[in-house]
């Protein structure tokens, strides 16, 4: 489809077919992030970034040709447009940056996080973003409830703002009644929430039994975390009294929500009474107001069983691509991870259901993009 | 189909050359002397292989003694990691799975892959 541009040349539109719900960017350095942070904050020498204190994965955190000649991965924005939109070919990414790391002082963490929403926005979202492909998240510091409300109100109605982001490393699970306001704020202003995982070291790391010795548990148990909010989100009451509230889980994985709906319903049959606030059953609240990013995609070695299981969980509905693009552990061929699904279904998780939940362009400019 | 890499003299020890054959172009190394052709795709995501560091392995030891083997042999795919044979371009954590291998030649001074 084309249109007249005002020089009278035809620009060109392309449909939106790929849409990618979680890529990373990053500032060239700490200096650059730290001139949107207001002091007492800025001068503090305690502050964690990417790369400091992390449970680092014993093959590095990035992918090896994810390196620019200049600056840390997901730092330059030519590079990365020939990797992403050019190699990956995506179409439109949807931007979380990680920069900053959970701090111990949450009001310390609020200050950074809204720093790097002002960072995130005058360069990716602005200098950075002349082709308009890229969308951004609102991060907030859910440990100071407050605060994050603040910065979901600072940032609501921008038009490139398209999601609130909550780091799920917190003490208690989401559902406890003091995180209540920031889930409404994100309600009030039509905004998504998606829970991202972060690196997680001392109190953070903690599994049902204890705290993990390997990065492979560490990562393994990302999905019990997962789990843990949504129960709690589920029996807390969140779903039923915020019926407009949509969650999207991004790097959890996926699969696990079957089994999981299937044993909060069984649960909910035998012990309805103790929660008579939940009007329904538990998997509906799961099934209507959570989506699920595909990275790390787990795919069973029985095609009939996959298929199977990707429709009981209505994933031509809820399952969006992702690359986690310049992550080690990113999946870069989007065909590949649709491979084996019918059509329809294809076409939703490569685009549909992210261009509706976050009310994404169904085309853009094709010229000037990339090289 | 045979395919010219470069000059013999041009390929040192512990160097390597990505030619334009195959699905993705193929790559050449020289692992002490001795040459290895593999298929730069990756068989697990696809990812660029032959643009991966090549180094070493673990083992299991006595006890919970972890030990460093076959270094210099193992080639890692720049993206996720997964480790290589060299020699047979097998994965080492699921042997059926494999990149593919090519023979290589060397004929008046010039190396060739057979493609």
């Amino acid at each position: 489809m084309a249109r007249a541009a005002t020089d009278g040349a035809a620009v060109e539109r392309k449909a939106t077919t790929v849409v990618d719900t979680d890529v990373h960017v990053l500032p060239r350095s700490a200096e650059e992030l730290l001139e949107y942070v207001p002091e007492p904050w800025r001068s503090r020498s305690d502050t964690q970034f990417l790369g400091a204190g992390v449970y680092v994965p014993p093959v590095g955190l990035m992918r090896k040709d994810g390196f620019p000649p200049e600056g840390p991965p997901g730092s330059d924005p030519d590079f990365l447009c020939r990797q992403l939109l050019g190699e990956s070919g995506i179409d439109l990414a949807l931007l979380i940056p990680l920069v900053i790391r959970p701090q111990a002082n949450p009001e310390h963490e609020a200050a950074l996080a809204s720093g790097l929403n002002g960072w995130q926005e005058a360069t990716w979202l602005t200098r950075y973003n002349g082709h308009g492909r890229f969308f951004g998240s609102i991060i907030a510091c859910p440990r100071q409830p407050e605060l994050a409300v603040r910065e979901i109100e600072r940032w609501a109605g921008h038009p490139l703002m398209k999601q609130v982001v909550l780091v799920p490393s917190v003490y208690q699970p989401f559902g406890e009644p003091h995180f209540r306001p920031v889930f409404e704020a994100a309600v009030r202003h039509g905004l998504p929430v998606a829970l991202h995982m972060h690196s997680r070291l001392g109190m953070f790391g903690l599994t049902p039994v204890g705290f993990p010795s390997y990065y492979f548990d560490m990562r393994s148990f990302h999905s019990n975390v997962f789990a843990a909010h949504l129960t709690s989100m589920v029996f807390g009451g969140l779903f039923e009294d915020l019926p407009d509230l949509r969650v999207a889980i991004v790097e959890g994985g996926y699969i696990w929500a079957l089994p999981l709906m299937w044993r909060l319903d069984r649960n909910w049959e035998d012990l309805r009474s103790e929660v008579p606030h939940l009007r329904r059953r538990p998997s509906e609240y799961l099934r209507e107001q959570v989506w699920f990013t595909t990275q790390p995609f787990e795919r069973p070695r029985d095609p009939d069983g996959y298929l199977q299981t990707l429709d009981w969980l209505s994933a031509d509905r809820r399952l969006m691509f992702a690359t986690d693009y310049p992550h080690w552990d990113g999946d870069y061929l989007p065909n590949d991870i649709v491979r084996g699904m019918p059509d329809a279904m294809r076409e939703r998780v490569l685009a549909g259901n992210a261009l509706e939940l976050y009310g994404l362009p169904h085309e853009y400019e094709a010229s000037g993009t990339v090289a | 189909v045979r395919v010219a890499v470069c000059p013999v003299e041009e390929l040192a020890v512990g160097s390597r050359r990505i030619v334009t054959a195959g699905e993705g172009g193929i790559g050449v190394f020289n692992v002490d002397g001795k040459l290895y052709a593999l298929a730069n795709r990756c068989p697990h995501a696809g990812g660029p292989l032959c643009r991966g560091v090549l180094t070493g392995t673990t083992e299991p030891g006595t006890g919970h003694e972890v030990r460093w083997v076959r270094e210099g042999r193992v080639l890692r795919c720049p993206w996720h990691s997964w480790e290589f044979d060299i020699a047979t371009g097998r994965t080492l954590t699921k042997p059926t799975v494999a990149t593919k291998t090519f023979s290589v030649v060397v004929e008046d001074g010039t190396i060739y892959v057979e493609v």
